[in-house]
């Protein structure tokens, strides 16, 4: 199982993030059965270092990301699983 | 009853991004140095037309200061960063006193509108109706694919009627097809004007147009400038709040949050509705004529430009903002009161009524909070005061249940839901007994404003919980 935790936090909130959670609407089937989607509060992380919206994917932080960006991500992290 | 739709999009982010800018320079007391810098720190050189889209942030950035385009047009950024307290001070000849809702001419993309089109889905078929039925002959075979001649077109649409393929389309400018009273046309230049005669501030068309080119003077400056001041400040905040900051953040949150940008005190307008539909109530079953409502300042306006003779029937009550600054202006004198919501059409009800000093969108808290490092969701709840059904002043139809909950309106009710029904609803007044309109100018209510920055379907689902 894939781990998405989308950040909800204000600051992810008003720059897009809950425009991602379309990108995972719109995947195949077979990937959307692999993925568990949990929202998170602020992960501290957009402050300085990364750009808002922020992904954390298995432990993992990905930023600046956009519905298109977040499609991609998925589809190649779930291939690298197989 | 449908809410307007809502998509995220790349000019909202840009618009919160510059604002979250603005609002770190005004609170750090350096846009003098750091505003002409704005442009090129949010348009990546790599952007497409860089040039053009920093010529375009230049001038909203004089929006969102408050500043009227049409005098300042041709004044440079740093110029007006040099002078900025002399610009945005209160008797500035270059504020933009009741101009609510400017569009950005650099910005407009001037889209034909109007026009019929052949798009590709033309298949040169052999019957060729759109030729036949066109009474200017305006339709003529080229390329394997019908054309218009624009100089003969007289735009009548017979021909998009005919076609079995729908191939034809009406180009239409988005902004004039959003605006629900006809005030936008062209200028000699061919883009967007505003007439304000026409315009009832609500905003639509700003909403509707995909190059952001139509964007509401701003009162951020002398908000945040107040916050940092010796003035008390005390922010009213829209029952339309719940939920606009994520899913995780609760109204207490909010408030806290508030609290913490500097504010003094921070009160729900939501108190102030309760109040309104007390009063409401008993006014629509006292009186013999049909009562529409006051809560929504670009219903009201509309029905002054556009029903002058329903004018008288506007509800006596006025609306929650205003109560509720009134109110507080009796109570505390020299503070600054600062409404913050949706909406565009209470900078133009606060100008007029002067029930509070500023107005204040959810966008433009967000981008505050983020300037000041705030995060709602790491706080504490606060309590919250107001009833369910104040809560509920936020959607269309929630007034008038609000109003039931006091009293049972004995006769029919119109839920205007968006301004683009009024002419409709107004008809069936003339002809129809009706007892009571509840107008709203946004589809959805207050929850589809302008200002929102959640899907105004979600919003609903939040404050219709509060009920259960």
């Amino acid at each position: 199982m894939m781990e998405i935790k989308i950040c909800v936090g204000t600051t992810c909130h008003l720059l897009g993030s809950s425009s991602l959670v379309e990108a995972i609407n719109e995947l195949p089937e077979e990937i959307k059965t692999k993925i568990t989607l949990k929202y998170s509060t602020c992960f501290d992380k957009c402050q300085q270092e990364m750009v808002p919206p922020v992904v954390n994917i298995d432990g993992e932080f990905f930023d600046d990301l956009n519905p298109a960006k977040m499609k991609q991500l998925i589809i190649e992290k779930a291939g690298e699983d197989h | 009853m449908s809410e307007r739709s809502f998509v995220f999009n790349e000019v909202m982010k840009k618009r919160r991004q510059t604002l979250i800018e603005l609002a770190k320079m005004i609170d750090n007391g350096n846009l003098q140095e750091e505003l002409p810098k704005l442009p090129k720190k949010i348009i990546p050189d790599s952007s497409e037309q860089v040039y053009l889209e920093r010529e375009i942030l230049s001038q909203k950035l004089k929006i969102y200061l408050g500043l009227d385009y049409d005098k300042t047009r041709d004044i440079e950024l740093y110029e007006i960063a040099q002078d900025v307290e002399e610009f945005v001070s209160v008797d500035s000849e270059y504020k933009a006193y009741g101009k609510f809702i400017q569009v950005i001419k650099e910005a407009c993309d001037r889209c034909p509108s109007g026009r019929y089109y052949v798009t590709d889905l033309c298949r040169n078929c052999l019957a060729h109706s759109c030729h036949s039925v066109c009474p200017k002959k305006a339709i003529e075979i080229r390329n394997n694919r019908a054309y218009i001649d624009s100089e003969k077109c007289i735009g009548c649409g017979l021909c998009a009627n005919a076609c079995q393929y729908y191939s034809i389309v009406k180009l239409e400018r988005p902004c004039e097809t959003a605006c629900p009273v006809d005030a936008i046309s062209r200028d000699d230049t061919f883009a967007a004007d505003i007439s304000e005669e026409r315009c009832v501030s609500c905003g639509i068309c700003s909403t509707a147009c995909p190059f952001g080119a139509i964007e509401s003077t701003s009162d951020f400056f002398p908000v945040i400038r107040s916050l940092n001041g010796t003035d008390k400040t005390i922010a009213i905040i829209a029952p339309s709040i719940v939920s606009q900051f994520g899913p995780r953040t609760t109204v207490g949150q909010i408030k806290n949050a508030i609290m913490e940008c500097g504010f003094d005190e921070c009160l729900e307008v939501a108190i102030a509705a309760d109040y309104v539909a007390e009063k409401e109530a008993r006014l629509v079953n006292e009186e013999s004529h049909c009562v529409l409502t006051s809560c929504c300042p670009a219903f009201v306006d509309y029905v002054r430009k556009f029903q002058k003779p329903y004018e008288s029937q506007i509800s006596s009550v006025p609306s929650p903002m205003a109560v509720m600054g009134n109110d507080l202006k009796i109570i505390e004198d020299d503070t600054r009161i600062v409404f913050i919501g949706p909406c565009f059409a209470k900078r133009k009800e606060a100008w007029e009524n002067k029930s509070v000093d500023y107005v204040m969108t959810f966008e433009e808290l967000g981008a505050l909070f983020i300037a000041k490092g705030i995060e709602p969701t790491k706080l504490d709840d606060a309590e919250i005061g107001g009833t369910p059904e104040g809560w509920g002043f936020a959607f269309s139809g929630g007034v008038t249940e609000a109003l039931e909950a006091v009293d049972q309106v004995n006769g029919t009710v119109l839920r205007m839901n968006g301004l683009v029904e009024a002419s409709t609803l107004f008809k069936r007044v003339e002809t129809e007994p009706i007892k009571l309109i509840e107008g709203m100018a946004c589809r959805g209510g207050c929850i589809a404003g302008p200002g929102i920055t959640v899907d105004p379907r979600i919003a609903k689902q939040k404050i219709k919980k509060m009920k259960s």
